[in-house]
Order: structure tokens, then sequence, then C-alpha cells
């Protein structure tokens, strides 16, 4: 226990102060957790390369040298542009060949509601992270929101789908998980059993109604939405007729199919 | 004799050089596309961290920035494949997001360079871009192009380029009229390029309705189908007693699928001389359970058109319990003719098909009260009750 309040530390004593006025006076603030390697001279350059790209940001940096970790508090930022800022930020690194892991990217009220918990739980995230990749991500507070941990399989063969859609949904607090055929969507199906299956009808290995049925004779109560390039009126009404409770087509809109989740998941509880 | 051998020879060598230049050519095209495979992967590489900040933050209210490192040419085209990939699934806010991103990106102005090129593909693939990225400013230069290209597939690539860009609906009606100059029945594909276009065409299409050429007539009625409220035209009446199998059979779609038509309507059609329009409107009277028109269902089943006769009666099953009666009744009163036989068939297979759909407690009462009311009117079927 000792040893988890000294995690970090040189990093929550710098900012503590400032997180706790942005919390009090509820003004927005970014933060960005590195696992980098720097000396001093090195973190003097980062802060004068950033100074000169992003002249208008105000920036903290703080740089724990015995976790490795760099801390940067961007003032008055939101989270679109605390992620951009980490762009930036990944790409200098890199290039200096101080860059140890990944970026866990976060701000204030958009990510956490608590300023100074969300500093500490992004910390504990990055000691947990694996030291070989270097991606940026966005850290996702557990809030008690209806979203958090409900279970989706996205199934479908095209990438860019999938792609766009459990991106937007993951930031939406979603547990998404992908298949890109009938067959591999059933085996997920099966070990995960989620509360939703979000699935196109033409797929291979296994058709999209075959895939349908089975997921139906399951007996799970999973509730099924067709997302599809058909259009005809023939295939939605059979698509009905096997038990979906929902069909849009492509190309769709996010925010359309967010609502008609939400209500689906719902209507589930 | 050694005449010969030498011609043998001098073939001989010919063909080898011909085969050694074309190895060359397709060592050549291989090492080319290798090349540019790779260095797609590397630039992808190069901006993964850019596009996934694309992919997160596009639900944000800010507008997408654009990448802090330095765009070429080469990336600009790997950069605009990805972003047209996404545009192309999706609608609304996001979509015009990323549209909003190629412009900021400098895509726009790129691909109106890369359109003024010597070389075709390079043109139609600008063409192609320019339209996903729903540039007006692409306007007249997607329109000379369309003059220069009147025959063949690639006039279709850029018709729904101009679809897709234009920003006032008589461009699209331009553009529709070109290309369906020709009258080459090619009006199911302009109303899908039409149907790119997110302008409203009602007035465009209410326009071409007049026309002399029946390609854009065709069209029309079959682009106002797919306008919400359309509004019925005099014409689209008119055209229901046209000569054009086509035009009949559209115009009475769209006076059926828009809900314009009246009770006197569909008695009509239900009468015409076209067995097509009588099958379809039949077929829609049991689709959309219209039960007020059971009774010229009823008459339908005796009709002389065997598809006729039979559509009537299986829509007739599709009106539920009364319509079901009703077919009972034809084969009760015509006894001994073929239409009874008809109807009992009809009657027999939807039993059978019910008798399948029990799971759910819906089906099953409606399965039960047709058997009780066929057991009613032909007493009890040993053989049938076994095959179901």
């Amino acid at each position: 226990m000792a040893q988890s309040q000294h995690v970090g530390s040189r990093i929550v004593k710098t900012f503590n102060h400032f997180l706790h006025y942005y919390q009090e006076s509820k003004l927005a603030c970014g933060v960005i957790i590195v696992r980098a390697d720097l000396n001093e001279k090195e973190l003097e350059n980062l802060q004068s390369y950033m100074e000169q790209e992003e002249p208008k940001v105000g920036a903290q940096f703080s740089y724990d040298q015995s976790e490795g970790l760099l801390g940067i508090l961007l003032d008055d930022c939101n989270i679109g542009y605390t992620h951009f800022y980490s762009l930036f930020i990944k790409d200098y690194l890199e290039q200096q060949g101080c860059l140890k892991g990944s970026l866990l990217v976060g701000s204030f009220p958009e990510s956490s509601d608590h300023a100074e918990q969300m500093l500490f739980s992004m910390i504990w995230e990055m000691m947990d992270k694996p030291q070989d990749q270097h991606t940026i991500e966005l850290f996702q507070y557990d809030r008690p929101s209806k979203q958090c941990n409900r279970s989706i399989l996205l199934v479908d063969s095209d990438e860019s789908v999938l792609e766009i859609l459990s991106s937007f949904l993951r930031g939406k607090g979603y547990d998404v998980h992908t298949a890109q055929d009938g067959k591999e969507g059933l085996n997920q199906f099966e070990k995960i059993v989620p509360e939703l299956v979000i699935t196109e009808i033409n797929l291979s290995a296994l058709g999209g109604y075959q895939f349908i049925n089975q997921v139906r004779d399951s007996e799970a109560a999973t509730q099924i939405m067709v997302l599809t390039n058909k259009h005809l009126e023939e295939d939605m009404k059979r698509t009905f007729e096997f038990g979906v409770s929902e069909y849009m087509t492509k190309p769709f809109s996010l925010i359309e199919i967010e609502t008609r989740m939400k209500k689906l998941l719902e209507h589930s509880m | 004799m050694f005449f010969n051998l030498q011609m043998a020879y001098w073939v001989v060598y010919g063909l080898l050089a011909i085969m050694g230049i074309l190895t060359i050519v397709i060592m050549g095209i291989k090492f080319r596309n290798a090349r540019n495979q790779k260095k797609t992967e590397e630039s992808l590489q190069n901006f993964q961290s850019y596009l996934d900040y694309v992919q997160s933050q596009l639900d944000e209210e800010d507008r997408l920035r654009t990448p802090n490192q330095k765009v070429g040419d080469f990336d600009k085209k790997v950069l605009q494949k990805v972003l047209i990939d996404w545009i192309q699934r999706l609608s609304g806010v996001h979509r015009d997001k990323l549209i909003t991103l190629c412009h900021d990106l400098g895509l726009i102005d790129f691909n109106l360079k890369r359109i003024k090129s010597f070389s075709e593909f390079k043109r139609l693939d600008a063409a192609y871009y320019l339209g996903s990225m729903r540039s007006s400013k692409a306007i007249p230069h997607l329109f000379k192009m369309l003059k220069k290209n009147k025959e063949g597939s690639e006039a279709f690539i850029i018709g729904r380029s101009i679809a897709q860009a234009a920003d006032e609906p008589k461009d699209v009606k331009e553009m529709l009229t070109y290309l369906a100059k020709e009258e080459r029945n090619n009006y199911h594909l302009l109303a899908d390029i039409a149907g790119e276009s997110t302008l409203d065409l009602r007035v465009q299409y209410k326009q071409l309705l007049t026309s002399e050429n029946k390609e854009l007539v065709k069209l029309a009625l079959l682009g106002l189908s797919n306008q919400t409220d359309s509004g019925m035209d005099s014409n689209v009446r008119n055209y229901v007693y046209a000569k054009d199998k086509e035009i009949r059979m559209n115009a009475v779609q769209l006076l059926i699928t828009s809900g314009a038509w009246t009770s006197n309507d569909i008695k009509k059609m239900l009468h015409f001389n076209d067995s097509d329009v009588r099958a379809f409107v039949a077929q829609w009277i049991g689709d959309s359970g219209v039960v007020q028109f059971a009774d010229q269902l009823r008459e339908g089943v005796k009709d002389s058109d065997k598809i006729v006769a039979r559509t009537c009666a299986k829509s007739l099953l599709k009106l539920g319990e009364t319509g079901f009666i009703k077919l009972c009744d034809v084969t009760v009163q015509n006894e001994g003719q073929p239409v009874a036989d008809l109807a009992l068939e009809c009657i027999q297979e939807d039993l059978k098909e019910s008798s399948v759909q029990t799971g759910n407690i819906e089906h099953v009462t409606s399965y039960n009260q047709k058997l009780y009311l066929y057991q009613k009117y032909f007493g009890k079927d040993e053989g049938l009750t076994q095959a179901i």
C-alpha cells in the first residue's frame, strides 16, 4: 500500500494543486501520461518543441524518473484537442528514441468527474500496460453508466464498418467484440454471449440468416440488429421473420444506430 | 530447305525477343506494384496514430485537425482512400465531418489538379474522389469530362460523381438528361445514380414526366417513387394507361406505393387488360393487408390468367380470417370447376405452411382458427391432417 501511494508521486505532486483548482472551479483540462526515458535536457527540448508547435496552449510537464513516466497537463483543453496534442508528443519522442511505451490521454470533465482521481487512475493504468506498444489510448473512467460493460458483437466482412463502428461504440463505453464472417461470429457469440449482436446478412463461411437462426436457437436473451447493404423490402420482411429486432441499411448514421441500440438494450434489461 | 531453316531461326529469335520484352514488362509491373504496396504500408503506418485520432474524435464537437507531419502527394492518395472508405459507409453529421476534413487536408485541390491529367485513369480516379467528397467546385470539370466520355461505363462513374457533388438540382437533371439521350434502357441505373444526390429532385422529376424521351419518363416515375410525399402529378395517372408496358407498370407502382390511389383506381386496375398490372395490384392488396378489397380478390380468383388467379387466392389468405372464409366460399360455390381446385390447393398449402410456424402463440392461434374453419367447410381430411 505504501508502495502504491508512491507510484508516479512526482507527477501527482506537481499536478495535484492544479487539478484541485480545475475541479473546484469546474474548468476543463487535458492529461497525457507517457512512458518515456528522458533526461533533463531532452525534457526541456520537448517542452520548447511543443511551445513552438502549439504556442497557444498552456502546458505543464512533469517527469517521474523512477517510474519512467511523463505527465503533461493541458490548460482548458478538451479530449479532442488533448488527443491531437498527444500526436505531436508521440512523434517527437519516437524520433528522439525516448518513447518506451504507450500514451494515455484523458480530460476533465469528459473522461472523469474527479480530476485528481482521474490522474491516479491514469498512472495506475499505465503501470499495467505492456512496454512494447507505442499506441495512443483514450482513458475510460468507469463511470456508473448504463453502457458500461454492455457487450456487443459486430459481425461484418467489411473492415471499414467494423473499424468505424467499434471505435465509436467503445468511445461510448460499450464492450465491443468483432468478427468478419458467420462462423467466427458464432464462435465469438458462444464465448461471450453478448447482449446485442449487430450483423450483416451477406456473410461468408456461415450465411447471415443461418447465423441469426443459430443465435436465436441458443435461447440467450440476445437482441439482434441487422445492418446491411440489402435495401429490398423483401429482405427486410424475411429478416424480421427470423426474429430480428431492428433493421438498418448502409450507409448508416452513427447517431441513429446508437439510438436504436439504446432502445433495444433498454427493453432487454 | 536451307532458306526455310534460316526463316525458322528468325521466327524463334523473334518469339524469344517478344517473350523477353513481355517478361521485362510483367516484371516491371510487378515491381512497381510491390513498391507501391510497400510505400502504401509505410504511409499507413506513419499516419496510423493520426487515423486513430480521427476515428476516436469523430463524435466530438470540435472540427477534426489536419496531421502535424507533412502530407506528400502519395500520402494524400493513401489518406483519401481510407477517408473515402469511411465516408461511403456513413451518413449524417459524421460523414459531413469527414468531408470537411478532406477539404482541410487539401484533397479537393489535389484531385482538381489530377482531373486535368493526361492519364484517363487518373482523371476518372479524381472524378470518383471529387464526387465522394461532395465538391461542388468540381462540377464544371465533371461535366466537361462527361461530355468527352460519350460512351461506356466511364460516363456512369462521372454521372454518379456529379449527382454526389451537385448542390443545384438542375445539374443533376442535366446529367440525367445527357445520359438518357441514347435511350439504352438504363433508367434503373440512372435512378440509382440520381439516388446518390442528397438534393430534393421532386420538381426535376415532375419536369421529366413531360419529356418526349421515354427513358426519362420511366426514370422520373422510378425516381418519384423513392421520394417522400411525391405529390401525385396528373401525368402519372395518365401513364397508367400508357401503351409502353414499362411506363405503365412504373406508373401503377408509383400510384400504389405513394398511397395516392382511390378505391376506384384499385378496382379499375384489377380489371386491366395487362395481366401483370392485375397480378401486381392483387399482390399489393395481400402484402398491405387492405381488407376492403377482399371481395375484388374473391372475384379475381376466377381470373382467366392462372398467375393472377393464384395471386388473388394467396393474397386473400394474407387477409386473415376474412380472406380465408372468402376463399373457402369460392371453393364451395364453384364445386367441380377448376377455380375450386385452385382455391382448395392454395388453402391446403397455406395450412401446411402455417403448421410449421408454431414458434409463437400468435402463429398457433391463427393456425388453429384456420384449421377450425377448414374442418367446418370441408370436414376432417385425414390425408391433410397426416400431411400437416
